[in-house]
């Protein structure tokens, strides 16, 4: 017993690990169906620790797909089904013997939408907490929620009425509160699907900044359409076209000298 | 579709641009709007008739009874004088503290069996279950509804009220209280069983419809954190849900309040305030809900004290129910306003 | 602890959908069990007789004519108030204290109880002024006033009744219709009842009809109102024969039962206690509600398939 606390404990007291160049996520051979309709085909990617990876390409190509897979929601789509494999950290994630509330606990995501629970801003940020870490003590999860708050850029905006609905909050706000809660549960690979599509260029700049701080302790896999977006922030950048990855490399191999006709057309806003 | 009807829209104009000429139209067109009002009044007027209606004939009632009607009991014995009464010297006080309690305990309850289940087969509706078997609940949920009150009764009275008389009763129990009431297995507790299939359909239709409307993007951010499927629903559907499961209870209770003949056939009919210093007896009190009061007494309505008496039981019902209707609307607003949907 | 915790609940939320079913179905095998005796050809096209003897009880031809009677009449009178409602409301209605009013006004109705419908009915039509609807009888004092009992005055509490829920219904109906077919309508110059008439009400029919058959399967089976409104004699009490079309005026203003009642009075807490009856009249009231529900479900699964 008091050594699950601690090692619980330990989770959140971890120091930042200093940034070292291997792989998180290793993606091989990945074709994806929903029900007779293929969206996926061949997908080879590697996706490197502590970088920020964009996605990039026009709609419907299958970006989001994708990303899904990661944390294995694709699971609650009925007709969804995968080939290939997915690993992290060695192990396959897509097995049937792969745990997808341990993976998910691992992999944590902010979606397009932000989607805040209807409830206060303080129980959206305790009730992961308390249902992944069963053992912890009031004290500390006070503490984790401030630190997460403050992880998010957001603790000085909301400290007054963290007692109140999160609906009633801004949408950035409500992003950010979605990505601070991401963040109490300790993932190691944090998955963003378009988080700024909603959001005004202030609370894009926020929550910008945040990606890029917080990738000294974190994995990051961002899908975007902006690509000045892209440009500012990513380390590595994967350009699909219906449902290939047309060309990956780094920020600079993509923006500087793309190499196929398609991704310079997409770069020039022709696609 | 939409091009069918813009092409009959557009007939008919023509037809109505030749009769222009006689200038009917414009006069048949307000006539028509004034139905329309005058029927929308009358359906808004109703209520109010309803009230003034039952509240006028049994004025006399409540002159005479005052608080004194919903605090003593007594009932029982009241319309048996009235019944007795000469015609010159009617009986106007009566007691109706036992029916009131009658009302409640059954519908309360009913209310205890029916919510927990009815909230639990609509997450399994929900959420549990696809295919044949969600219809197949579903479909079983819709049947149990529309079963008429008077078959619930018939059950009840057949299957339920034996069933208690034959096993959970016995001699001694039976002398014992033989003082206070008869035990038959005419009972509170048929009451509520009975009560509690007829209103389980309720709850759960209301409590689908609310679980249905939670977004999936709520489940989505929970089942991402890392929480297991059924302590999403636990979390996150269910309180998201429950201004719905709320206002589904109240109809509910409403429903058990006014519940009139089922009840009436299975409860026990007579006006006895149940009472818990009894222990677990206080289950096996024969009881008389208002509602039901109004059927089993309605005899002897040509009695006009007795008459007054049913419309004043018909009064506090009014009451209770129009509260219960006022309730679900307020909750719902504040409700949602709390969570900012508003 | 949580695994146990969350297995518990599970296993209880399972627990009462096998109750729900369970319920179900052991209701219905339970009447079709106990009365499927009673039922003959017989049975279904004969009157009851009030008597103790089994053999001379005769049969439920003339509550199920009830039946369909105060359900015929009281969805006519039903629904063209409830439509006109619900047409002002989705069309006329302004946000103004009125209108909230009015909608606040169809809410406590709805939550009415049938009981209570049934003691107004009483009330209004034992007043002198409505004798016409049922007989006018001495009362005490030498005080005329009417009797107050028919299938017309029945039919009235259960247009009452069953107001709140079409309104509803035909109003969701009514809304459905996109604005896209009024604007079209209107743009074309037709007025607002030409509109309303030929192009939003027929597009809201299967919404109409669907209001229709819920509210018809409201009225088959309450019986509150039946025993306050119709009475508790379960032969038709108009000159006989009732059927005959020289007598439908008045066998429309006397009494008579309807097959909700024909139970009650047949069950052990009626004065007729003869159970089997009671049971064979259920399976019938049974398989008319499956009937109507079935057909309701059907109108509405087509309307689903139609519009996709
Ligand atoms: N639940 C689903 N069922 C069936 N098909 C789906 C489903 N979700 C997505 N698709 C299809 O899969 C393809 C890829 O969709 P995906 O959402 O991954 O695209 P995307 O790249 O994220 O697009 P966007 O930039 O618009 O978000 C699309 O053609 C889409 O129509
Ligand atoms: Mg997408």
């Amino acid at each position: 017993m008091i050594s699950k606390v601690q090692t619980e404990q330990a989770v959140f007291d971890r120091e930042p690990v200093i940034p070292e160049e291997k792989t998180a996520i290793s993606i091989r051979k990945v074709n994806a169906w929903y029900g007779n309709k293929q969206v996926l085909f061949d997908v080879n990617m590697q996706i490197k620790k502590h970088r920020i990876m964009a996605f990039i390409g026009p709609s419907g190509c299958g970006k989001t797909t994708l990303l899904r897979c990661f944390n294995r929601m694709n699971d609650t789509i009925r007709s969804f089904r995968l080939e290939g494999t997915i690993k992290i950290n060695d192990t396959d994630i897509t097995t049937k013997q792969a745990d997808p509330i341990s993976i998910r606990r691992k992999v944590g995501m902010v979606f397009q939408q932000p989607n805040s629970f209807p409830m206060s801003i303080h129980r959206n940020l305790k009730l992961p907490i308390t249902e992944n870490f069963p053992n912890i003590d009031k004290a500390k999860i006070e503490q984790i929620i401030k630190q997460k708050l403050q992880d998010a850029n957001l603790y000085d905006e909301v400290k007054d009425r963290i007692n109140r609905s999160a609906l009633k909050i801004s949408g950035g706000q409500q992003q950010r509160l979605c990505i601070a809660r991401m963040l109490t549960i300790e993932p190691e690979i944090l998955l963003f699907d378009e988080p700024c599509s909603a959001l005004d260029p202030l609370s894009t700049n926020k929550i910008e900044d945040l990606l890029v701080r917080i990738k000294e302790k974190y994995t990051v896999v961002i899908v975007t359409h902006n690509i000045e977006q892209a440009r500012r922030i990513a380390d590595d950048v994967a350009f699909f076209y219906e449902g290939r990855i047309v060309e990956s490399g780094t920020a600079e191999n993509i923006f500087l000298v793309p190499q196929t006709e398609l991704l310079e057309r997409y770069l020039s806003g022709k696609i | 579709m939409e091009k069918l009807l813009i092409d009959s829209a557009a007939k008919h104009v023509n037809v109505n641009k030749n009769k222009k000429g006689f200038k009917i139209s414009p006069l048949f067109d307000s006539l028509w709007e004034f139905m329309i009002f005058l029927l929308a009044a009358m359906g808004a007027l109703l209520i109010i008739m309803i009230f003034l209606f039952i509240l006028l004939k049994s004025w006399k009632i409540f002159s005479a009874s005052g608080l004194q009607i919903i605090t003593t009991t007594g009932f029982e014995e009241q319309i048996r004088q009235a019944y007795n009464a000469p015609a010159d010297l009617p009986v106007w006080k009566f007691g109706m503290l036992s029916l009131i309690v009658g009302t409640i305990t059954t519908t309360l309850g009913a209310l205890i069996v029916a919510v927990p289940a009815g909230v639990g087969t609509a997450v399994i509706i929900c959420e549990m279950s696809s295919g044949w078997l969600k219809r197949f609940l579903e479909s079983s949920t819709r049947l149990l509804a529309a079963i008429p009150s008077v078959i619930y009764g018939l059950v009840g009275l057949m299957l339920v009220v034996p069933f208690i008389s034959g096993n959970l009763l016995t001699v001694e129990m039976q002398m014992k209280y033989l003082e206070y009431f008869q035990l038959t297995g005419n009972s509170m507790l048929a009451g509520i069983i009975i009560l509690s299939f007829m209103i389980v359909p309720m709850v759960i239709a209301l409590s689908v419809d609310a679980i249905n409307a939670v977004p999936k993007e709520y489940r989505e951010a929970s089942l991402a954190l890392g929480i297991t499927k059924w302590r999403t629903i636990t979390l996150v559907v269910i309180p998201a849900a429950k201004s719905g499961i709320l206002a589904g209870v109240i109809l509910a209770a409403g429903r058990g309040i006014g519940e009139a003949i089922a009840l009436s056939m299975v409860s026990g009919a007579s006006a006895v305030l149940p009472s818990l210093s009894h222990g677990f007896v206080f289950l096996f009190t024969p009881v008389l809900p208002l509602a039901s009061a109004i059927v089993n007494k309605s005899q002897a309505i040509s009695i006009p004290s007795i008459e007054a008496a049913l419309f004043a039981c018909g009064v506090i019902l009014l009451v209770m129910c129009s509260f219960l209707s006022i309730c679900t609307k307020i909750i719902e607003s504040v409700v949602r306003r709390r969570q900012g949907l508003e | 602890m949580n695994k146990i915790r969350d297995s518990l609940q599970q296993s209880f939320a399972w627990l009462s959908a096998l109750i729900t079913i369970v319920a179900c179905f052991s209701i219905i095998v339970f009447l079709f069990l106990k009365g499927y005796k009673a039922i003959s050809f017989e049975f279904l096209t004969t009157n009851p007789n009030p008597t103790f003897q089994a053999q001379e009880a005769g049969g439920i031809l003339s509550p199920m004519a009830g039946t369909f009677l105060i359900t015929i009449i009281g969805i006519l009178i039903a629904l063209p108030w409830a439509i006109a409602t619900a047409i002002y409301l989705s069309e006329y209605a302004k946000k103004n204290l009125i209108t909230s009013y009015l909608k606040i006004a169809i809410d406590v109705l709805s939550g009415v109880p049938t009981i209570v419908i049934a003691i107004f009915g009483v009330a209004l039509f034992t007043m002198p002024a409505f004798g016409f609807l049922s007989s006018m009888i001495e009362g005490i004092e030498g005080a005329n006033k009417a009797f107050g009992k028919s299938f017309f005055v029945c039919s009235m509490g259960m247009a009452v009744m069953v107001l709140p829920y079409v309104i509803k219904t035909c109003e969701e109906a009514v809304k459905a219709v996109p604005v896209s077919y009024r604007e079209a309508s209107l743009a074309l110059g037709a007025s607002k009842r030409s509109t309303i008439t030929k192009v939003v009400l027929p597009s809201a029919k299967r919404g109409i009809i669907t209001a229709v058959i819920l509210g018809m399967g409201r009225i088959i089976g309450d019986t509150a109102i039946v025993w306050l409104l119709l009475g508790g004699s379960i032969r038709m009490t108009g000159p006989q024969p009732w059927w005959h079309f020289a007598n439908w005026l008045d066998t429309l203003k006397n009494t008579g039962s309807t097959l909700t009642t024909y139970i009650f009075f047949n069950s052990p807490a009626g004065e007729g206690n003869k159970a089997e009856l009671a049971f064979g009249a259920s399976i019938v009231l049974i398989i008319i509600i499956i009937l109507l529900n079935t057909v309701a479900d059907f109108i509405g699964s087509r309307g689903a398939v139609k519009e996709e």
